[in-house]
C-alpha cells in the first residue's frame, strides 16, 4: 500500500474499497447546482420557521379580527358611508375608501392598502437581512463560501426561501379570509382575493429584493433592513400623499405601492402587466445582488 | 520545480491590502504535495488573511496563486471541492445540532455518507446528538475540524486548528492529519504558537507584520535555535567568553556565566576550557525561543 502510494501523485486517490477504513474514496464532484439551490433554501426555511409560524398566525388574526367586525360596520353602513362621503377625495383614494362599506371594499381599506403590505414587507425583509448579510454577521458565510458552491446560487437559495416565506404568510391571510367571509356574510370572489394576494406578495418580495440588494452590497443586516424599510416609508408615502398634491400627483406612478395596488386588485382582479412589473423590477435587483456578491470580499469575524 | 504533480499550492507575490492597512505583502510560498506545511506568525501577522485569499473568500490586491494545479480565481467553484477549510473564527450554525450541520455541509459537498461524519466525530470524542449552540468551544472546534476532514480533501487549509482543543484531542487531530497526508493529502496549517505544529510540519513558514520572514524545516529552525550554555569558573568567569563563534549574549552571575550560542558550542567551550572551567550545564534549543527571536528580529 505505502509503496504504491509513494510513487502516485497527489491527484491519484485510490479507488473506493468496502475496506473503508483503510481508503479515502476520490473526492466526489459536488452536486448540481439546482441541488445545492434546494438544499440552502430548504436550510433557510428550516432556520425561520418558528419566525415564519409567528408572522402566519399574525395574519391569520388580523383577517379574522376584520371580519368579526364586519357585520357591525355593515349594519351601520349608511352611517358609515354618510360620513365617508365627507372625507377629502385624496383620503378616500388613498385609503380605497370609495367602497368601503361593500364586502370586498371593507377589506380593501382595512386588510390590503396597507396593513398586509406592511406585514408582508417585514416578513421579507426579514428573510433578506438574514440571508447573506446574516451570514457574514455571524461568521457562517466562511464555512459556506469554503463549500464547491457558487455565491449565486447561495443566494438563489436564499432568495427562494424568502419567496417561499412570504407566500405561506399571505397564503394564511388569504385563506382565513375566504374560509371566514362567508360565515359573517362578506362578499369577495376567491380569485379576487388571490389576485390581491398575489400582488401584496409581490409588493413584500419587491422591498425584500432591494434588501438582498443592499445586505450582498454590504454584508450589513442593518443596511439591508434600515434600507429596505426607508424605501418601502418613502414609497407608501409617495402612494398616499400624491392624491393630495397637484405636484406630486405625476410620481405617484414611481412607487412600487402603485404598481401593486392602485388597480384594486381585490375589486377588479388581477392585472397583469402590474404583475410583470413587479416581477421584472423583482429579478433586476436579485441579478444586481448576484452580480454585487460575487465581487465583493466577504467580511471575516 | 514548478510542477504540478509536486506542488500543491505555490502563490507569487501575493498581497492584501484593506484600504492601507496590510494584510499580508509579497508572499512567496511554495508547499509541496503530501507535505504538512506550518505557516507561522502572531496574531495580526496577515496568517488568516492569506488563507482566506486562497479560499477565494477575500480578493487579492495584487498577485497569484495557484492551488492544486488551478490558478487562484476569486468566486468559482474552481478547486474548493477538493479542499478541506477550516475557519480560523470559527462560527456555525447553532440551533443545528452537530447531526443536522455535518449532514447539511455533506449535502452541499456531495459524496461523504454520514458513517464518515459519525466515525471521525466518534474519534473526537463529539457528541452530535447536541445542539451547536450549547457545545463548548473546544467541542465547536471538533465540529470543525470534522467537517473539514470529512470528504477526504487533497488539501487541508487549517487556520489555527488546535485553538480550544485539549491536549488529548490534539493528539488525535495530529492522527487525523498524518493518516490524510498518508492517504495523499497534503496540509496547510496556521498556528501562532510553533510547538503546536512543529511535531506535524516538515516545514514551516513565519509571517510577521504582514511579510514573510523565513521558511525551513522544523529540524533547521532547531539547529539555528539558540541554546543556553551555563559555564561555572572557578572565580569570576572571563570577561572575553562573548568573543568565541557563536555567543550571542554573555551574562554573569556571580561566578557562573549564562551564555547564549547560536550554532556548535565547540569554540566557546574551549575558550571556557582555557579558563579552567569547573561545570557545563547545557539546555535544549527552545523553538519557541527561535520562532519569537525571528519574529522579533523581523519587526526591528
Ligand atoms: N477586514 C479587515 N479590515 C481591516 N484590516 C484587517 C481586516 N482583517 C484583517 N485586518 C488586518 O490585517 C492584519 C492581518 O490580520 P490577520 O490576517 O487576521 O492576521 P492573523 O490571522 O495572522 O492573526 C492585521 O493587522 C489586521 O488588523
Ligand atoms: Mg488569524
Amino acid at each position: 500500500m505505502n509503496i504504491v502510494q509513494t510513487h502516485e501523485h497527489l491527484g491519484a486517490h485510490r479507488a473506493p474499497e468496502d475496506d473503508a477504513a483503510q481508503t479515502a474514496p476520490s473526492p466526489a464532484s459536488p452536486p448540481s447546482g439546482p441541488a445545492q439551490v434546494a438544499t440552502i433554501a430548504s436550510h433557510t426555511l428550516r432556520e425561520r420557521w418558528r419566525s415564519l409560524l409567528v408572522w402566519s398566525l399574525g395574519l391569520v388574526g388580523i383577517s379574522a379580527i376584520e371580519l368579526a367586525v364586519y357585520p357591525s360596520i355593515q349594519a351601520t353602513g349608511q352611517g358609515w358611508q354618510a360620513m365617508l362621503e365627507q372625507w377629502p377625495d385624496a383620503l378616500k383614494e388613498a385609503f380605497r375608501l370609495d367602497a368601503y362599506t361593500s364586502g370586498a371594499g371593507f377589506l380593501n381599506t382595512e386588510l390590503f392598502s396597507m396593513m398586509f403590505p406592511i406585514m408582508l414587507i417585514a416578513v421579507a425583509l426579514g428573510a433578506a437581512a438574514a440571508a447573506t448579510a446574516g451570514e457574514e454577521e455571524r461568521g457562517t458565510a466562511d464555512l459556506l463560501l469554503s463549500l464547491p458552491v457558487v455565491r449565486g446560487h447561495v443566494l438563489t437559495g436564499k432568495a427562494i426561501a424568502m419567496v417561499l416565506g412570504v407566500v405561506v404568510v399571505m397564503a394564511a391571510g388569504a385563506v382565513t379570509i375566504v374560509v371566514g367571509a362567508p360565515l359573517v356574510d362578506l362578499d369577495v370572489g376567491v380569485v379576487e382575493v388571490v389576485a390581491a394576494s398575489v400582488m401584496t406578495a409581490l409588493l413584500g418580495l419587491l422591498f425584500g429584493c432591494v434588501g438582498l440588494l443592499l445586505g450582498a452590497l454590504t454584508g450589513k443586516r442593518a443596511a439591508a433592513l434600515g434600507g429596505g424599510i426607508g424605501l418601502a416609508i418613502a414609497a407608501f408615502l409617495l402612494q398616499v400623499l400624491a392624491p393630495m398634491a397637484d405636484w406630486l400627483e405625476p410620481w405617484q406612478k414611481v412607487s412600487p405601492f402603485s404598481w401593486a395596488l392602485s388597480a384594486d386588485p381585490l375589486l377588479n382582479g388581477v392585472d397583469w402587466g402590474d404583475v410583470g412589473l413587479l416581477v421584472a423590477v423583482c429579478a433586476l435587483l436579485l441579478a444586481a445582488a448576484a452580480l454585487v456578491y460575487h465581487r465583493r470580499d466577504i467580511a471575516g469575524r | 520545480m514548478d510542477d504540478d504533480r509536486t506542488t500543491a499550492l505555490r502563490t507569487r507575490g501575493l498581497t492584501k491590502f484593506y484600504g492601507d492597512q496590510r494584510g499580508i505583502e509579497d508572499l512567496d510560498l511554495q508547499v509541496r504535495t503530501e507535505e504538512v506545511y506550518g505557516f507561522l506568525g502572531p496574531n495580526g501577522a496577515g496568517k488568516t488573511t492569506t488563507i482566506r485569499m486562497l479560499l477565494g473568500l477575500i480578493r487579492s490586491t495584487r498577485g497569484d496563486a495557484s492551488i492544486l494545479g488551478e490558478p487562484l480565481r476569486f468566486g468559482p467553484v474552481g478547486v474548493r471541492a477538493d479542499i478541506g477549510y477550516l475557519p480560523g473564527d470559527l462560527a456555525l450554525y447553532e440551533r443545528m445540532t452537530g447531526e443536522q450541520l455535518l449532514a447539511y455541509v455533506a449535502r452541499l459537498r456531495g459524496g461523504v455518507p454520514p458513517s464518515r461524519y459519525r466515525s471521525l466525530s466518534e474519534r473526537l470524542a463529539l457528541d452530535l446528538s447536541r445542539r451547536v449552540g450549547d457545545l463548548s468551544r473546544g467541542n465547536r472546534q471538533k465540529v470543525g475540524v470534522v467537517q473539514a476532514f470529512m470528504h477526504w480533501p487533497r488539501l487541508l487549509v487549517l487556520d489555527e486548528p488546535t485553538s480550544g482543543l485539549d491536549p488529548l484531542v490534539q493528539k488525535e487531530f495530529q492522527s487525523l492529519v498524518r493518516e490524510a497526508v498518508d492517504f495523499g493529502a497534503t496540509v496547510f496549517l496556521s498556528s501562532h504558537v510553533l510547538t503546536e505544529v512543529e511535531q506535524l510540519a516538515d516545514r514551516v513558514a513565519i509571517v510577521n507584520d504582514g511579510r514573510l520572514v523565513v521558511v525551513d524545516t522544523v529540524d533547521g529552525l532547531r539547529e539555528r535555535a539558540t541554546k543556553r550554555v551555563e559555564l561555572d569558573f572557578p572565580g569570576t568567569p572571563p570577561a572575553d567568553l562573548g568573543s568565541a563563534a557563536g555567543v550571542r549574549s554573555v551574562e554573569v552571575r556571580g561566578v557562573t556565566a549564562v551564555c547564549t550560542v547560536a550554532g556548535p558550542v565547540g569554540s566557546l567551550l574551549a575558550l571556557a576550557v582555557a579558563h579552567d572551567v569547573v561545570d557545563v550545564h547545557t539546555h535544549d534549543p527552545d523553538l519557541e525561543d527561535a520562532f519569537l527571536g525571528y519574529v522579533a528580529g523581523a519587526s526591528r
